[in-house]
């Protein structure tokens, strides 16, 4: 049997619904733009995946959130921005499939070892050239070395699918917490290093400016903490008599 | 309407295209926010430099792409080049290194410290300053004001007290050594000076330039020796560093004024540094200035410092709120006498002096008497007996530096001295016979890149450049001279010293266990001083160093913002720490220059891809405004290497305009203009088959990897793969990147520019060389 959940906050609307529907479709054109970025050796690479729902970005916020407590210089980053996974309407997640497995052979020199991609090759079970994929064990966030052009090309991806959003006049900001979160749930599965686009389309854009401690000071939570402190706000409620006879508000 | 010319008013319609793809590139969405994109334009006749290099490639059988810009030019269309690029190694520019003068790996040291290596320490400090003892006691340490320890959190990290910390726990002084080489060449220089004994110390040792070094005062170190009081600075040290130089082969000539630079050039010199300093001190010209009991400050620190008998009276009035009117404050005190005042134009909080030396004085017992003018001195009998000093009610300098003053009415008071020392500024005395351009008629005139005066083969460097400044300043300077020296004597340029061993990363640092030992929060330490009883009978040195305890907790405060901080592991190492350490190692290892073909590594992934965002939205702005364009890698590498984009480790061309590969492969898109060039092209692939093919497939990792190449089962259709030939080739290539790095290097040569290492660099090459 499905799951039913039912939470009575927030609640989604119609017209909510309409807006997130429309910016999946946003998404899905900033997905086609990353595809046609400037391509580095003409080679197909481009991953991605469209993540939405709330259930969805409720995983991969809690995820987040999970991995803000690993490591101290992770935690600023993934808390405020687990966030924004969560607020978003739709998140379109972008990877690089070949970064990992098969380098650019390209004497490049940009990595970390000698200008023939031997330090990715030296780092991973491989024959023939031909690097094993098989072995995903890896104790740090990102299973680095990583061949840096091709993550260099990612960047152009991205480039191109938030140039698609400023065109759609949708609201969109890469977030690497949010792609390292999904791809520990299985996103973007080829991909070594996975960036998410959180895209919005609200008339108050939270992740342009979050506040301070923003996983505790959001517009959500404010929302929340008003509701269950309404009463504290200065407002008399009228009690001691049936309100139609006795509201204090109206003077007799 | 006016007719115009088709070709030159699109060319000017590129520019300003190319101004809206840079636009677009600055201002695209950011992953980290630790990446600058930075941005050059190069166009028109400037291209014809690229296809030198691009020539010089060829020859050797590469096929560097950006043919089409040559084919567009010729036609008189040239192709409106944007270079798009940034640092994006695991580096990042830490506030405190980019506010050091002489640009001291700050971070590197405080890890060093951090890790119980001090000498090394010691050594990353003495890279770029052969006074690291005089650097660590006397800096103004503009690193401290933008550390960022200190303009977020707290308080900024004691830098400047670390870096005495490791020069004094250094152990061994590795001493200067003279260059093996020498070119024939001299050098002369007037001041010994921070400014002229760097300057002659890189000259000699790095250069391998004969140096000869001329002062005039009987003992070298200029300002160091002569305006610096020894409680400031111990003689001992200044005296070892000195003797360092001399060690590494600099002649240094005590006594011996230079009054004609003709008579240098006659005696063979090729070039000539003047730094000879700030060493005359101003008197104001205000009734009673000329009294008895009247000083002046150079003058007064000379004799005091060269250990002459100098006679103060019972209360000393020093007129002025800088370092120096502190120096002759506090000797003034150390020389008996008993009251000591100060009276400066501004008010307490904005005194120019160093925050610790208004502590000090304060301690010694020095009086303040700020936001005062001086407008007359007074005296009996020809003797100085007080200033007239009324109350500021505002100031400033105008563009003659001259300080306008308005002062409260009514406010005159007499402050009573018997002797009164004006510190109101030093200007360099240079002879009017040496004929050199002077601005203001003071500093010399010299040009800002190359420190060239205006006569052929004299430099200039230090506060005789500049007016008074530092130690740092001064000593940034002469590295400065040094570089622009070798280069018009037909050198490289290059003075950089790598004397730090790699660096190695201990699992956990000595500070890091030590503070976990001792749990708390680390403050920033305050250095021991001297007690004032004690301080005020001699020159001994006031400040005490940081123990060991102070110094390795201190380092535990440093926020490491040099470092990306993500610690994600991407690059290949686990964390952001190893990979800086590695991207130092390497830049030590190779000068700085790329070890690969295109780029230079390592790179930080996320850096790499925040930039490739830029890159792409600058790509788009061209799109969306209907101009072709294509980004590319390899021209940016020639481009790199004749010294365009300076900093930057990738960097990418967008050319825009008649630049599109497809052009070639494409013929009758109605662009046949281009197939004379296109048979041209293929001719040359006939004769050098094209490079490119050879780098795709993981073939060519077999080969290297020493497989059977004769195993051919991979074979085509998959690649067409020379592989047994794979060492040959190799050796081919490296030829073809040193052919290239010699060709840019012309052009730097020709712009005078910061030349390439092309000596370290064929030894880089030839040492990745296979022997048949």
């Amino acid at each position: 049997m499905p799951r039913i959940t039912i939470r009575d906050w927030p609640p989604y609307s119609p017209t909510d619904q309409n807006r997130r529907d429309n910016t999946v479709m946003a998404a899905r054109l900033m997905m086609n733009g990353a595809l046609t970025a400037p391509n580095v050796g003409g080679l197909p690479m481009t991953e991605g995946e469209i993540v939405y729902g709330e259930e969805e970005q409720e995983a991969i916020a809690r995820k987040m959130e999970e991995l803000a407590y690993e490591r101290e210089a992770w935690k600023h980053i993934f808390l405020y921005e687990a966030v924004m996974a969560r607020q978003a309407d739709a998140i379109l997640l972008l990877g690089n499939t070949r970064a990992y497995s098969s380098p650019w052979d390209g004497e490049c020199g940009l990595c970390a070892g000698r200008p023939d991609c031997s330090f990715v090759y030296e780092h991973r079970k491989q024959k023939a050239g031909i690097i094993d994929t098989t072995d995903r064990r890896f104790d740090t966030l990102v299973p680095g070395p990583l061949c840096a052009m091709y993550t260099h090309q990612l960047g152009y991806n991205l480039g191109s699918a938030l140039m698609v959003a400023v065109h759609l006049y949708v609201d969109a900001r890469p977030f690497i917490s949010i792609g390292l979160a999904a791809q520990k749930l299985g996103y973007c599965r080829d991909s070594a290093v996975v960036v998410g686009i959180a895209v919005n389309a609200r008339a108050k854009c939270e992740p342009s400016d979050p506040a301070v401690d923003y996983h505790l000071v959001n517009l959500d939570r404010a929302i929340d903490a008003i509701r269950s402190n309404v009463n504290q706000l200065g407002v008399r409620p009228a009690t001691g008599k049936e309100y139609r006879a006795g509201d204090p508000a109206k003077k007799r | 309407m006016p007719l115009y010319d088709g070709k030159k008013f699109a060319q000017e319609g590129l520019l300003k295209v190319a101004q809206h793809c840079a636009q677009a590139a600055l201002h695209a969405p950011q992953l980290i926010g630790k990446t600058t994109v930075k941005i050059q334009i190069v166009a028109g006749e400037e291209l014809k430099d690229y296809f030198r290099v691009q020539d010089a490639a060829n020859k050797l059988g590469a096929r560097l792409s950006g043919e089409t810009y040559k084919a567009a030019f010729d036609m008189g269309e040239p192709p409106v080049v944007l270079l798009i690029g940034a640092d994006v190694t695991p580096i990042v520019e830490a506030p405190c290194r980019a506010a050091c003068p002489a640009g001291i790996d700050v971070p590197r040291y405080i890890r060093l410290i951090g890790d119980g290596k001090y000498h090394q320490a010691a050594q990353v400090v003495r890279e770029k300053v052969p006074f690291p003892s005089v650097c660590a006691y006397v800096c103004r340490a503009p690193c401290e004001s933008k550390c960022r320890r200190g303009t977020l959190r707290d308080r900024p990290i004691a830098i400047k007290a670390l870096k005495r910390f490791a020069v004094d726990h250094a152990g061994i002084r590795d001493g200067g050594k003279p260059s093996s080489q020498s070119t024939g060449k001299r050098v002369a220089v007037i001041g010994s000076g921070p400014a002229g004994l760097t300057a002659a110390y890189y000259l000699r040792k790095v250069c391998g330039h004969e140096v000869s070094v001329f002062e005039a005062l009987p003992e070298p170190g200029g300002m160091m020796r002569v305006g610096i009081p020894a409680y400031r600075l111990p003689r001992d040290l200044l005296d070892k560093e000195i003797q360092e130089i001399k060690s590494a082969g600099v002649d240094i000539k005590t006594s011996t004024r230079v009054d004609s630079l003709e008579a240098l050039f006659e005696q063979g010199y090729n070039a000539v540094l003047v730094a000879v300093g700030t060493h005359e001190g101003q008197r104001l010209p205000i009734p009673g200035a000329d009294l008895e009991g009247v000083l002046v400050s150079m003058d007064f620190l000379r004799e005091v410092n060269l250990g002459n008998k100098v006679k103060v009276g019972k209360k000393v009035l020093v007129l002025g709120g800088g370092d120096v009117a502190f120096d002759c404050a506090r000797s003034a005190r150390r020389l008996g006498a008993a009251e000591v005042h100060m009276a400066c134009l501004e008010s307490k909080e904005r005194m120019p002096a160093a925050p610790e030396e208004i502590e000090q004085g304060q301690r010694e017992g020095v009086v303040f008497h700020p936001s005062r003018t001086f407008t007359k001195i007074v005296g009996e009998a020809g003797h100085v007996t007080g200033v007239e000093c009324p109350e500021v009610e505002s100031f400033e300098f105008d563009e003659e530096g001259q300080a306008r003053v308005r002062v409260k009415k009514g406010s005159e008071q007499v402050l009573a001295a018997d002797t009164v020392i004006f510190a109101v500024g030093q200007r360099p005395a240079i002879p009017a016979r040496f004929g050199l351009a002077t601005a203001r008629g003071t500093t010399l005139k010299a040009d800002p890149e190359t420190l060239s005066t205006s006569r052929e083969g004299v430099f200039a460097a230090g506060d005789a450049l500049v007016g008074t400044s530092s130690v740092i300043g001064a000593i940034a300077s002469g590295r400065k001279a040094a570089s622009s020296i070798d280069l018009y004597l037909g050198g490289l340029g290059i003075i950089d010293e790598v004397l730090a061993p790699p660096e190695e990363v201990p699992g956990v640092s000595l500070a890091r266990k030590r503070a976990e030992q001792s749990g708390g929060e680390p403050e920033r330490p305050r250095p021991a001083l001297l007690p004032v009883e004690q301080a005020l009978v001699g020159f001994e040195k006031v400040e005490k160093g940081l123990t060991e305890e102070q110094a390795l907790f201190e380092t535990t405060r440093c926020l490491k913002c040099d470092q990306v901080g993500f610690d994600c592991g991407g690059c290949g190492f686990k964390t952001c720490r190893e990979a800086v350490v590695n991207c130092q190692n390497r830049i030590n290892e190779t000068g700085g220059e790329p070890w690969g073909w295109l780029m230079k590594g390592p790179s930080c992934i996320w850096r790499a891809m925040e930039l490739g965002i830029s890159i792409d939205w600058a790509a788009a702005a061209a799109h969306t405004l209907n101009v072709e364009s294509r980004v590319g890698m390899i021209p940016a590498m020639a481009f790199m290497r004749m010294g365009y984009m300076e900093g930057c480790t990738l960097v990418t061309v967008l050319p825009l305009g008649p630049c599109r590969e497809r052009w070639y492969f494409s013929p009758g898109t109605g662009r046949e203009d281009y197939r004379s060039a296109e048979m041209e092209r293929r001719a040359v692939m006939l004769q050098y088959p094209p490079l490119w093919m050879r780098f795709t497939g993981p073939g060519r990792d077999l080969g290297r990897r020493g497989i059977n190449v004769q195993d051919r089962w991979w074979d085509p259709p998959y690649t067409r793969l020379e592989i047994v030939e794979d060492d040959k080739w190799g050796n081919a290539v490296l030829d073809r990147d040193y052919a290239i790095f010699a060709a840019a290097d012309e052009i730097r040569k020709k712009k005078k520019m910061r030349r390439l290492n092309l000596p370290r660099i064929k030894q880089v090459l030839d040492a990745k060389k296979k022997q048949p």
